[in-house]
Order: C-alpha cells, then structure tokens, then sequence
C-alpha cells in the first residue's frame, strides 16, 4: 500500500525530527552547550553549571514544551474528527480560553494557589469547557452549530478574563504569561504530568481509534457499522478537554498548534488509524519545542513568548491550509 | 418450492414528528434473491421508513423483523453484520484508500475491542473489491475515483460484511447513465447471491428496469406494492408521482417506463 510505507517512513522522520528538536533545546539558551557538556549535566548530579541549568531548567522545560504540544496536537485530531469540522481545534472552539478563565478564577480567589491547584484548575476548566461546547450545541452534529457555539464559549471566557485581570494585581501578572503562552518557569513539576499523560493518552487511543475512523463517515455509516458514535464523540470532546487543561496549565494559551499539527498529520501520514494521532502527537510537541527555543535564543538572554512564535508560524500554515482546503 | 421466509418485514410501521404523521402504518416484506425498489415524491417518507427498517429511526408504534426476530431484540453489532446501509449522501474522509476504506466496513465482524482487521478481513476486502470490478484500485486514493467508482467501492464497503439485506436510499443520484446501468447490474448481481436488496430509485425507467417488485409510497402510506410486470404499472406509478407516464413495449414483450416530458 502506497499509504503504510510512506506513512511508516516519515513517521520514522518526524521521530528523528522530535528528537533533534529535544536536544537543540537542551543546547541552545543563554548559555549554549556541547553535546558533551549535555550528557555531563544530566547524568552527573553535581552543582556543575552544566548540571543546574541542563538537568533543572532546560531539561523538565523541554519536557513541558514536548508534552503541550502533544496535547494540542492529540486534542486538535479529537475536535476535527468528531465535529468533522476542519477548522477545528481548542482555541477556536473555546476550551482553551475557559480553561484559562478557570485559571484566572481560582488565582483570584486563592491569591497564594501552588501549582497543584492551579493545573488543577486549568484541567477541570478545559473539562467545563468540553462540556459546555456539548451541551450548548446539543450533540454536535453540526459543525457550523458548534464552531459558532465554540466561538461564544471563547468570548465569553475572554471577557472574563479580562475581568478578573481588571479585579487583581495578581492576576495581571500570571495573566500576562498564560496570555501569550509560553513555557517560562516550566519545571520538573510540570513535566512530571507525563506519568498521568502517557497511560491516559495511549488508553485513550487504542480504545477509540477505531471508532473515531468509523465516526469519521457519519453517524448513520458508523451506527449501521455497529458502533455508538454519539458516545464516541461526546467521550473524545470530554477527553480533549482534559488534555487541553493540562496544556494550558504548562503553557498557558499557545495557539494553532492544535489547529495545524492534524493537518500537517494528514498531508505527511493519513488522516486515519493511530498513526494519525501519534503523527500529529509528534508534529505538535516539535512545534512547541521549536518555538520555545526560539523564544529563548531570540532576543536572549530575555525570552519572547512562545506562544506568539507558534502564531506567527501557524497563521500563515492556516492561511494556506484554507485556501488549499475549503 | 417451499415459500422462504422474508428476511426484513416491518409491521404496522408508525412514525410520527411532533403532529405530523411522516410514516403512516406500513407493512411490507424484503426476501432473500429479491430486489425492491421503493418510488415516492419527495417527503413521501421513503428514506424515513429505509431508515426505520434499517433501526436508524425510532419508530412510535409497529414493529420490523429480522428473519422473523424483532429488532430491538437483536444487539448492535449482530444487527449490523446482517444488514448494511449507505445513506444517500456519504462523507469521505480525505486521504483514505479503497482499502483502507472497504475494510472500515468489516468492523460489525471485528472483536469488539480490535483496532484493526484481521488477516481474514483483508482478503474478505479483495475479494469484494474484485467482485465490484475494481480488484486493482484498493491502493488508489478516494479522491481520484469517478464518481461511478466511487459508488461501487461503497458498495463494496456495505458488501464486506457479507450482509443478509443491503438497504440503499438513492445510490444512482450522482451518476451518469452508463454508471447508473453499470450499479443496477451490480445489484441485480448481488441478489441472484441470495442478498435482498432494498432500494428508493428517483429515476423510475431504472427502477421499472432492474427491480423485481416496486413499492410506491404516498404521503406516508402505501398506494401500491407489486411486481414489475406490464399491466396496470403505468396508471399506478403516475398516480404516486403525480405525473403521467409513458411506457414503450418492444415485440418480445420488453417494455421500459418514463415521465411523459411534455
């Protein structure tokens, strides 16, 4: 089959890729480091520069940047498909901002939140917003109806972030940062959620990816198949939700991530089986990686937003995409 | 010969929208070898009933039967080993393969926690792509096929499950007439394979050419159930359609039916 060997081979590029991308952003920085140097800092737990900077900073960092960009780029495959709506992904649809409202809700009740509670926050948000695209739009099964649903959801959120931003200095300051997305003062507490992350997420796919593809031809095609697409689809929006929240709680508002890496999946994969998901699992933690070490070595040793990286190289990816598809 | 038994009845068949009455107490009967084709003006509840029979409509009184078995009874997956559907308009997933997308329609026979087909499943797809004479394509893209092709690879998407009753609403409306021959002789292959086909055919002259029996359906009801034979068919399938027909019979008793243009 033309698809399976190609799919296989640039599925094999796309590791070497991610990989590649991992270990520039171990190199690059203020500092920048020899590959030596790297093996040194992280196998070697002494108070070495190397150790402190490679083995505290960057590498939980990268680790954090890898796992945003595999959430966005697994939960922008779940919108699309279930809403077979191209145009599909968290932040258009409004999980994003309401997971980041929850954010901003929470800082300004508990002024002191930790970390615990606030990527508890972001992930009950993005579950709240999953939700609320569901039932608004009443099942989902039209695509205009819950793009223009999700849409409101991301207004509504948005206000109310400004709204709490109005209401507290401390909010204004965390805002500032989730705002624009990045990855600054990531660390080993958010790269630990890949222990939650990988079982949910390799469950997730071997239980629904087949369904996911028969939903795919319709509801009626895929219930004559013998399948329950209604609960296919309300279980995949739920679960984007969640890893929507968790991404948010790293990174805070990162966009098109999860809107470009489905595409970028199908024109190099296909759009169907678990090399789909896992495509653009990998396609999004590269993006996310590569932007963030751009925004570190940019205008080093200050750092841009990453978030505003990943705009500025999925806008135009957008832009075509719609020109090319619609 | 021993009568068989039908392999898809309903009885008595009523569905309803808020006050309006869409199917109003339909009874018929499909059997094995035989190819139905349902006629009816828009609206007259023709894909509403398809879908009743096939148990992707609830119906409000009445009952369907699958070889004779009721079938709230019968569970999902065994439900759709047995009886395939293809709704009138099909979305195609960009990027897919023949393949990729005739063995999508093996699931109902997959385990139920399987990602993928089996061994058996695969050579089940050659087989039916070869029988729907397009044994060399299932590389090809979906995207490159005529439209003809395409509906003979759905087609072979609703036959690799080995289906009992095949149930099409519409499967000639895209295509041209040499496609729309080439489908209903696929069809009245499939039959003589013991398969009961069910069909709604706006075109009448191919209904009236391929079916065994025509089902008219008038506002919900049934005006008329019978075999294509010549007799009174005219005055009949005008009476439904609300348009006059013309029919053209030929010295060996051949004849074939149309909508009198003008």
């Amino acid at each position: 089959m033309r698809s399976l060997s190609i799919t296989y081979r640039n599925l094999y590029v796309l590791f070497v890729l991610l990989f590649l991308s991992f270990v520039a952003s171990l190199i690059c920085g203020t500092i920048l480091f020899g590959p030596a140097d790297i093996v040194s800092g992280l196998i070697v737990h002494d108070s070495s520069i190397e150790h402190a900077i490679i083995y505290q900073i960057r590498l939980p960092r990268a680790l954090s940047a890898a796992l945003v960009g595999a959430s966005l780029g697994i939960a922008g495959c779940l919108l699309q498909v279930t809403t077979r709506n191209p145009l599909a992904d968290p932040a258009i649809l409004g999980v994003s901002a309401l997971s980041g409202l929850a954010l901003a809700v929470t800082t300004l009740i508990f002024q002191d939140a930790g970390p615990m509670l606030r990527a508890i926050a972001c992930v009950v948000g993005g579950f709240i917003g999953a939700v609320a695209l569901l039932l608004i739009s009443r099942g989902v099964d039209s695509p205009l109806r819950i793009t223009v649903v999700g849409v409101a959801i991301g207004a509504f959120a948005s206000a109310g972030i400004v709204g709490a931003i109005t209401g507290s200095r401390v909010v204004l300051e965390l805002a500032l940062g989730f705002l624009a997305g990045g990855l600054y003062g990531a660390g080993w507490f958010d790269a630990s959620l890949w222990v939650v992350w990988i079982p949910a997420v390799s469950i997730f796919i071997i239980f629904f990816t087949r369904r996911l593809d028969n939903l795919a031809l319709g509801d009626e095609v895929a219930r004559n198949l013998g399948e329950r697409p209604e609960m296919t689809r309300v279980c995949a929006i739920l679960f984007s939700g969640l890893i929507t929240g968790a991404a948010v709680s790293i990174g805070g508002l990162i966009s098109f991530v999860g809107l470009a890496s489905p595409h970028i999946a199908a024109g190099l994969i296909r759009r169907a089986g678990p090399s789909f998901y896992i495509g653009s699992m990998i396609i999004g933690m590269f993006i996310v990686l590569c932007a963030d070490t751009l925004a570190r070595v940019v205008i080093s040793p200050s750092e841009l937003p990453a978030g505003i990286l990943t705009a500025a190289i999925g806008a135009p990816i957008l832009i075509y995409l719609v020109r090319r598809e619609l | 010969m021993t009568p068989r038994p039908a392999v898809l009845s309903c009885l008595d068949v009523w569905i309803s929208y808020f006050d309006q009455t869409v199917i109003d107490g339909i009874s018929l009967e499909v059997n094995r070898g035989e190819l139905v084709t349902i006629i009816g003006q828009n609206a007259s509840g023709k894909s509403t009933l398809l879908r009743a029979l096939c148990n992707l409509k609830p119906i409000d009184a009445g009952a369907v039967y699958l070889n004779g078995e009721s079938i709230d009874m019968i569970p999902e997956r065994d439900f759709a080993r047995q009886v395939a559907f293809l709704p009138q308009s099909l979305s195609v997933p960009m990027g897919l393969t023949v393949g990729d997308l005739v063995l999508r329609g093996r699931t109902p026979h997959y385990p139920k926690y399987a990602m993928r087909g089996s061994a058996e499943d695969h050579a089940e797809v050659n087989r039916v792509l070869d029988q729907v004479g397009l044994g060399a394509s299932s590389d090809r893209d979906l995207n490159s096929l005529s439209g003809g092709e395409l509906q003979r690879v759905w087609i072979a998407f609703a036959l690799v499950r080995n289906p009992e009753v095949l149930i099409l609403d519409e499967p000639t409306s895209h295509l041209d007439a040499r496609y729309q021959k080439q489908l209903m002789e696929l069809l009245v292959d499939l039959k003589k394979q013991d398969i009961a086909i069910l069909t709604v055919l706006h075109d009448v002259s191919l209904a009236v050419a391929f079916s065994d029996r025509l089902i008219g359906l008038d506002q919900g009801a049934i005006a008329f159930d019978r075999t294509v034979k010549y007799g009174n068919l005219v005055e009949d399938i005008s009476r439904v359609l609300e348009i006059d027909m013309e029919s053209i019979r030929d010295s060996e008793g051949d004849f074939s039916v149309s909508p009198k243009w003008r």
